[in-house]
């Protein structure tokens, strides 16, 4: 496979070089930027293949903004930021993010969740695997018939808590005695049902949590 | 009482006697529980003398045989046949003085006859001396049955013993002798069970006293190891920082003298997310090392939910201590059933069995912590491949 041509997109030019740096050729970098508006001149000048996403932007802007301005785009999103504030993540990856990363991640990580992303599939941080049980499993929300979509099965909850406690996909294959290609699905029919989930009440829900 | 309380059900035997040791001396001199032999004593001296009779001719032939200790084989009056013959020899010798001999009103011998086998079949059968739970306890259904069958007969053989005296439209004289032998028999079943009552009494109190002190004990040491010992261990490493050996001395006075003097804990009121989040940022601090922590779940604290912490905590740290590893991952799960939590890391892991047996880090610190509060621990590492120590503890509701 030919190496992703990546986009990034931080508010930092400091961390933009040191990620940058870190992927080192891994990647191909085609563009950088700074703001909403010049992000999405970016993506539409070059259409890369992933695009590395912060979820606070120069001027106020959010990282959602910039996936909203591009409808229809073929480019697949990665959140990465150092906030761990559940109600970005879920922000971020209900705006159609294919994954979130934070910032703590080191340049082999950071290159192979791009990978996974540029080949489809959903990244998940211990983090964000963590909000997903605690959105969908969780006491607080608690309705009386959810439907199928507003549901975990076991084996998503099972892959969701290995990624949690820092499990990788092919040690959670390992774990589990399944394919890699089972635990990627598993991980992506978590990310849609996050995505497309009737609980509208899971970014509000999230927003609060921060207040407990 | 002296003696080291036992785990075993204390027991009057041969060894102990009550007045001069007639019984028990016969008792184990023929290999039978002497509580049979010391019923017929007492039977037979109620009704008419006989028993004591019998009992001080009996003492001067068997006094030489007392100092015995041991008990080479089990008691033969377990077996129910041994104890069928013992009743039976009982009853017989019953009637026969009771057609031969003078002072034998069958209002006496029925009643006493009755107390009699009550006794030498209930011991065992009824269960009596199965009476072994501990104070408060709960019994077991099979328990509850026996206890559920003694007070039953009991209360039958009361109801009876009533029922046949308003029945037998006695003379006042004889219904007043029935009366004061009856007492007189009750008086003799008093004592024969009252050293024995007390003294299990007294051993279960005992036990759990003992029992209470040693869990006392092992929290001391945990919380010493974890504290004390620790922030010693830190300071031995940090020698070259005088400002913050000073400030881990500190912290750890300020700590100690809280636990000593029973100030309330500063996490009183939060919440089960917050107290991880407070721990997990205290070993990131003393130990300079990432915590990737992820906590699924809220509620409020709780004994259960503190001590679990606890040994989470015990375990980053030793992650942080030994595994080389400066990033470590802490995935805590609060369900309403249980409690969840994994401390891992992808360190250079090590083998169980190689670790000292004067560390207690893992065998206290983490397994019988969370042992004590009714919880399992699991630490799976192998050299090489990492650690990752999994707590759980299931929740009452």
């Amino acid at each position: 496979m030919s190496r992703a041509r990546v986009v990034v997109v931080d508010d930092h030019r400091l961390f933009r070089a040191g990620v940058v740096a870190e992927l080192g050729d891994a990647v191909e970098v085609v563009g950088e930027a700074h703001d909403v508006a010049s992000a999405v001149a970016v993506i539409e000048a070059t259409r890369p293949d992933v695009v590395l996403l912060d979820v606070h932007l120069v001027g106020g802007g959010r990282g959602r903004q910039v996936i909203e301005a591009l409808p229809g785009c073929p480019a697949r999103f990665l959140g990465l930021s150092v906030s761990d504030a559940p109600e970005d993540v879920i922000d971020l990856v209900r705006a159609g993010a294919r994954g979130y990363v934070t910032k703590h991640i080191d340049g082999a990580g950071l290159a192979e969740a791009i990978e996974r992303v540029a080949a489809g599939d959903a990244v998940f941080s211990p983090h964000l695997a963590g909000f997903v049980l605690d959105a969908f499993t969780g006491t607080g929300a608690a309705d009386p018939a959810p439907s199928e979509l507003d549901r975990l099965t076991p084996r998503e909850q099972e892959v969701m808590q290995h990624l949690a406690r820092g499990y990788a996909y092919k040690e959670i294959a390992q774990e589990l005695a399944i394919s890699l290609k089972t635990v990627e699905s598993h991980a992506s029919a978590v990310l849609r049902k996050l995505q497309l989930s009737s609980r509208h009440q899971l970014t509000r829900w999230a927003a609060q949590r921060k207040l407990l | 009482m002296a003696a080291p309380p036992s785990l075993h059900r204390p027991r009057i035997d041969g060894d102990d006697p009550l007045a001069l040791g007639v019984a028990s001396a016969l008792a184990r001199r023929y290999d039978v529980d002497v509580l049979p032999v010391r019923a017929a004593f007492v039977v037979l001296t109620v009704a008419g003398g006989w028993g004591a009779v019998l009992y001080a001719a009996t003492w001067p032939v068997l006094v030489w045989r007392r100092p015995r200790l041991e008990r080479p084989h089990p008691s033969l009056a377990a077996v129910p046949a041994r104890r069928l013959g013992v009743l039976a020899g009982a009853v017989g010798a019953l009637l026969v003085l009771r057609s031969q001999a003078p002072g034998f009103h069958d209002l006496l011998v029925w009643p006493a006859a009755a107390v009699a086998a009550l006794l030498v079949v209930g011991w065992r059968g009824l269960g009596l001396d199965g009476i072994d739970t501990p104070v408060g306890g709960a019994l077991s259904p099979d328990e509850a049955q026996r206890h559920a069958v003694r007070s039953g007969g009991g209360l039958l053989l009361v109801l009876g013993g009533i029922a046949y005296l308003g029945a037998a439209d006695l003379p006042v004289g004889v219904l007043r002798d029935g009366l004061v032998a009856m007492a007189v028999v009750a008086g003799g079943v008093l004592l024969v069970f009252a050293p024995w009552v007390v003294q299990l009494t007294r051993s279960l109190a005992d036990e759990r006293r003992e029992r209470i002190r040693a869990d006392e004990r092992a929290e001391v040491a945990i919380h010493l190891h974890d504290s004390v010992l620790q922030t010693l261990t830190l300071l031995q490493k940090r020698a070259d920082d005088p400002q913050l050996m000073a400030a881990l001395a500190r912290h750890q006075e300020r700590e100690l003298r809280r636990w000593l003097y029973g100030a309330p804990e500063p996490d009183a009121d939060r919440g089960f997310r917050e107290a991880v989040e407070a721990m997990v940022a205290e070993v990131e601090d003393q130990h300079l090392v990432h915590v990737d922590n992820v906590t699924v779940g809220d509620g409020p604290i709780e004994p259960t939910l503190r001590t679990v912490i606890a040994a989470a905590r015990e375990a980053l740290v030793n992650a942080a201590k030994f595994s080389g590893e400066r990033t470590l991952s802490l995935y805590a799960e609060l369900r309403p059933q249980h409690v969840e939590v994994y401390v891992r890391d992808r360190g250079c892991g090590f083998r169980l069995e190689d670790v000292a047996p004067d560390r207690k880090g893992i065998s206290d610190s983490i397994v019988a912590r969370v042992d004590r509060a009714g919880g399992t621990a699991r630490v799976r590492t192998a050299p090489g491949a990492g650690t990752e120590v999994r707590l759980r503890v299931e929740r009452g509701s």
